[in-house]
């Protein structure tokens, strides 16, 4: 059985493309054919920076014939009285080819009709796949396109050459004013091309030839393999972090490392600038020696092979140096003051034009943090971490490497001789930057981090300026979610009250910020991300909501998730069926108005329910007291008997209004019991979904 | 390479490939992309080439001199080919090929790297190329410029002559280029850089600055209203320097910023409108030219 082979050839494909691409192009591929029933064996990928190809192998020669059957006229419109075939018949069994005795009878829901079959042959694979192969690469998309020349396709880059095989055979189609062929095109430098690839079987081995490595796995690899050898021949080990061995590999179509020197003294340079400088700008594998300290030397890996790679290893080290000479520059003039000075710096430094500068929210973060102390023994350091903790900010290398802010600041608070602590907490309280980022480590980098955004949500939220959709130009969602993970994550050791807390960081603004709308626009977010940050971690939405009714504005976030934690176990609990039919006939009658009894209970059956929900009362009361609500939502399921029994025994509704009002009252109470855990009417029960 | 033999040497190639030798622009500018041969002759369906140095002024790059790496103001060499040709970037190696670069004993790749100018309403995809791990070239094909699609695509291709010519000669600092024999870029250019940085950082008047934003914002919205393109274009240009140099002061709150960038790029927009309605009135003239070729 026959292969076909497609490769599009492109300009420079960003790396981050390059491997989302090839999977794509895979399961396109695997469908399309499979839609036109020409399922492939087996479909191979490659992927490099300057292509895509894909290899079917044993596509069948042609489709299978189709049986295909269509509706033509209504019996009686077909034939005559005489049963003779009419002229509509006739001209039906033509346009379907088939003769006209061969049309069949059957009866449909609409009426006895009647049916031409026939056999549509399958079309060859060479003719299905022009336009197939073209409609496989038009699919593909990109997380940013572009258009080039004159042409209107948008693609991930242009597309310079396009192969299509079957077998030997081109399978001409064209796109963008390329036409597909037999040419590939080898490595830039080593091997430009243009290749014949006579066999669609043939193309690895002939890109392999023309200097292209274009298995991905093969290719990354061996990136591995020789940065690793490198490294070693510096007598260390390189950081092989793996979205930089990703980012390389798919930089390059034939890897070769080589290992570069910098001047020993730039070892004075704080570790993470060294990194930094080496990883993100200029995409070099820093070397460690066997105790994890950085060596003065680096692995690049570079697009071809050996030849003159003595002037790329000299050309990367003069590159790398006037960087890090560009980088002690920045690390000299901010160490000729303390980190203390350079906050100072910071009142021209504009948060929000109307939430002031950042010193005036540094201010406030020192205010919230003594608002904390209760919270840590050692509260003078958190008060001195929010002091020092936006200095860097104000200083060249975080300027030059925004990336580095709170590092930057830990290791110059290290420097000026801060506490341990102190040094710590400026360094954690941005974690964590992005969803799944390490949490802070310590208790005073988790309130730090916490406060920081309180602060933060306070103030853009207070104001009004809620995302939208999804435009959220300030992160204000992020900030949300990373307060309240490292909420979570710190439960055991501090419990913080939120909604407190961003009331006190709302009077950090006064009068700035009108302080009653701010609270109202807090409630309103922080429910929408409460909401959501439990629907993430799995809990069910009505779940979710019984718990979010409890609270009246900003909702105190990990008493939520002890209460959502509570009602999603004792829902699976046996006991759980006697508690929500107590409440659900209770709540179900209750006219919601009426709370207060007008006159003494005089029924047993009253009686009775009111002394059992007085016992409950008591328990639940108790254990909410100290956030048991698994033990307060079992107490109760205690109550449904004493309910049953009242339903059992008297008319609720009972025509004397009096009585009614009493009855009403009393099971309001009842509903009143279960409401201070959860609001039990919002879960979804039994069949009621 | 001498910095000057540089720029003779790109001239002669871009000028054999058939580029049109501009001269750089007499307004101050950020980067190449501002000059007329390329902001406004990107746009609409015309073919165009063309090739120059310009004078790129940042002001909050300045260092005072200090920073063997860093300028208030340097030079770009500019060229831009509309449409984008098929094989632009063999053309772009050969150029390299053609300063003395072998390429087979260096490494050239290019690295993912867009570009936007907000204050021009442009932007466009491409890459930073790199040699030997230095980004000697930005390369560019627009995608708007003006806020308008460009149809046909180009591509501009912007090499950073100090860039360049350090890495060509080997030097720790800028200012140590040798530029003619016995000349460096420092003694051209140092005292330059000092005076530069010492007014942008701490002699320039805010408000001064402010109100000639405005005065030129009039001006460049007097001269649309006349219809006349290129000097509205000049006054949006010194608007959005007037910018750079606010911004470099540090004054700028976060959505003054973003009004005066608004502003910007609506005189910028409707200079690209005029532009555009001007040339398809003349009947897009460098149409029929090729047309006759």
């Amino acid at each position: 059985m026959p292969s076909v082979l497609l490769e599009v050839g492109t300009e420079e494909l960003p790396a981050r493309f390059v491997e989302p691409a090839r999977q794509q192009l895979e399961a396109v591929l695997r469908a399309e054919l499979e839609r036109e029933q020409l399922a492939a064996r087996l479909v191979r990928t490659w992927a490099t920076p300057r292509r895509l190809a894909a290899l079917a192998l044993d596509v069948p020669e042609r489709q299978p014939d189709a049986e295909r059957e269509v509706r033509g006229p209504a019996v009686h419109a077909a034939y005559d009285p005489d049963g003779r075939p009419t002229a509509a018949a006739i001209r039906f069994a033509r346009s379907q080819q088939v003769p006209v005795e061969c049309l069949q009878r059957r009866n449909t829901p609409a009426g006895e009709y009647v049916f031409a079959r026939r056999v549509v042959p399958g079309r060859p694979t060479a003719e299905v796949l022009r336009e197939l192969l073209a409609r496989v690469v038009t699919s593909l998309s990109f997380p940013k396109t572009m258009r080039w020349g004159e042409h209107e396709l948008r693609f991930g880059r242009p597309i310079r050459w396009i192969v299509a095989l079957l077998d030997g055979q081109v399978i001409p189609f064209q796109l963008a004013g390329v036409r597909s062929g037999r040419c590939t095109y080898g490595h830039r430098q080593l091997n430009p091309g243009p290749q014949e690839v006579p066999h669609a079987e043939a193309y690895e081995e002939i890109a392999r030839r023309a200097y292209v490595l274009a298995d991905r796995r093969r290719r990354r690899e061996e990136v591995i393999r020789q940065v690793q050898a490198c490294a070693r021949e510096a007598g260390g080990e390189a950081e092989l972090v793996d979205q930089l061995v990703d980012e390389v590999t798919d930089l390059v179509e034939w890897p070769t490392a080589f290992l570069g020197r910098f001047d020993p003294g730039f070892l004075e340079l704080p570790e993470p600038v060294l990194v930094t400088v080496m990883r993100h700008h200029q995409r070099y594998f820093p070397v460690r020696d066997r105790r994890g300290h950085l060596l003065n030397a680096f692995v690049g890996v570079r697009n071809g092979d050996a030849e003159g790679l003595q002037v790329v290893r000299e050309g990367n080290e003069w590159v790398l140096r006037a960087r890090l000479v560009d980088a002690r520059f920045f690390y000299r003039e901010d160490r000729k003051r303390p980190l203390a000075e350079w906050a100072k710096h910071l009142g021209s430094v504009t948060f929000h034009e109307k939430l002031g500068s950042l010193q005036e929210k540094v201010a406030r973060l020192e205010r919230l943090c003594g608002w904390l102390a209760g919270h840590v023994p050692d509260a003078e350091m958190l008060v001195r971490a929010a002091q020092l903790c936006k200095a860097d900010l104000a200083t060249h290398l975080v300027g030059e490497f925004p990336e580095l802010q709170g590092v930057v600041g830990a290791i110059y608070a290290r420097l000026d001789g801060e506490p341990e602590e102190v040094c710590r907490a400026i360094e954690e309280h941005y974690r964590p930057r992005t969803s799944g980022d390490r949490m802070p480590e310590t208790d005073l980098g988790a309130l730090l981090s916490v406060v920081d955004r309180a602060d933060t949500l306070a103030g853009f939220v207070g104001l009004g300026i809620l995302p939208t959709g999804s435009a959220d130009p300030y992160g204000l969602r992020r900030a949300a979610s990373a307060l309240l993970d490292v909420l979570y994550d710190r439960r055991k050791r501090v419990s913080v009250h939120l909604p407190s807390l961003l009331r006190a960081a709302v009077e950090g603004y006064l009068p700035r910020l009108d302080f009653s709308q701010a609270v109202h626009h807090l409630g309103e977010f922080f429910t929408d991300r409460v909401r959501a940050w439990l629907v993430e971690r799995g809990f069910p939405h009505d779940v979710v909501e019984a718990v979010l009714g409890v609270y009246a504005g900003v909702p105190d976030f990990l008493d939520g998730v002890d209460r959502a934690e509570a009602l999603s176990e004792f829902r699976a609990r046996p006991e759980f069926a006697a508690a929500y039919e107590a409440f659900d006939r209770a709540y179900r009658i209750w006219d919601k108005r009426t709370r207060t009894a007008l006159s003494p209970l005089q029924h047993p059956a009253e009686v009775a329910l009111e002394a059992e929900r007085g016992e409950v009362e008591a328990q639940v009361w108790e254990h909410v007291g100290r956030r048991r609500y698994l033990d307060a939502l079992l107490a109760l399921a205690r109550l449904r008997p004493s309910v049953a029994r009242l339903f059992d025994e008297v008319l609720v509704n009972d025509p004397d209004p009096e009585v009614r009002a009493r009855r009403h009252a009393l099971l309001g109470r009842v509903v009143d019991l279960f409401w201070r855990v959860a609001r039990v009417e919002h879960l979804v029960v039994g069949g009621e979904s | 390479m001498r910095f000057q033999e540089l720029i003779l040497a790109l001239d002669q190639f871009w000028s054999r490939y058939g580029c049109v030798l501009q001269q750089p622009y007499d307004v101050e500018v950020g980067a190449g992309t501002k000059h007329p041969a390329t902001f406004l002759r990107a746009l609409g369906p015309e073919p165009w080439r063309v090739a120059y140095v310009q004078f790129s002024r940042r002001p909050q790059d300045a260092r005072y001199g200090d920073n063997p790496n860093r300028l208030g103001a340097y030079y770009q060499y500019q060229v831009l080919l509309k449409p984008s040709p098929e094989d632009v970037q063999e053309v772009y190696l050969d150029s390299l090929e053609h300063l003395g670069v072998d390429l087979r004993r260096h490494d050239v790749r290019f690295v993912e790297d867009d570009w936007e100018d907000a204050s021009l309403g442009a932007w466009g995809v491409g890459w930073e190329v790199w040699l030997d791990g230095m980004e000697i070239t930005q390369f560019t094909y627009f995608q708007q410029c003006g806020g308008l699609d460009c149809r046909p695509v180009c591509a501009e291709i912007t090499y950073g002559l100090e860039r360049l010519c350090m890495y060509l000669q080997r030097k720790g600092s800028v200012f140590e280029l040798e530029w003619a024999p016995g000349v460096t870029y420092g003694e051209l250019r140092h005292r330059e850089e000092v005076e530069w940085s010492r007014y942008g950082f701490e002699v320039a008047d805010v408000e001064r600055l402010r109100s000639l934003f405005e005065a030129c914002e009039q001006e460049a919205v007097a001269a649309l209203q006349a219809d006349l393109v290129l000097p509205a274009h000049d006054y949006v240009l010194k608007c959005s320097h007037l910018f750079n140099l606010l911004d470099a002061r540090g004054t700028l709150s976060v959505s003054e910023r973003a009004s005066l960038i608004g502003r910007c790029r609506r005189l910028a927009r409707q200079v690209a409108e005029a532009y555009v309605r001007q040339r398809e009135q003349l009947g897009f003239p460098l149409l029929r030219e090729v047309a006759r070729a």
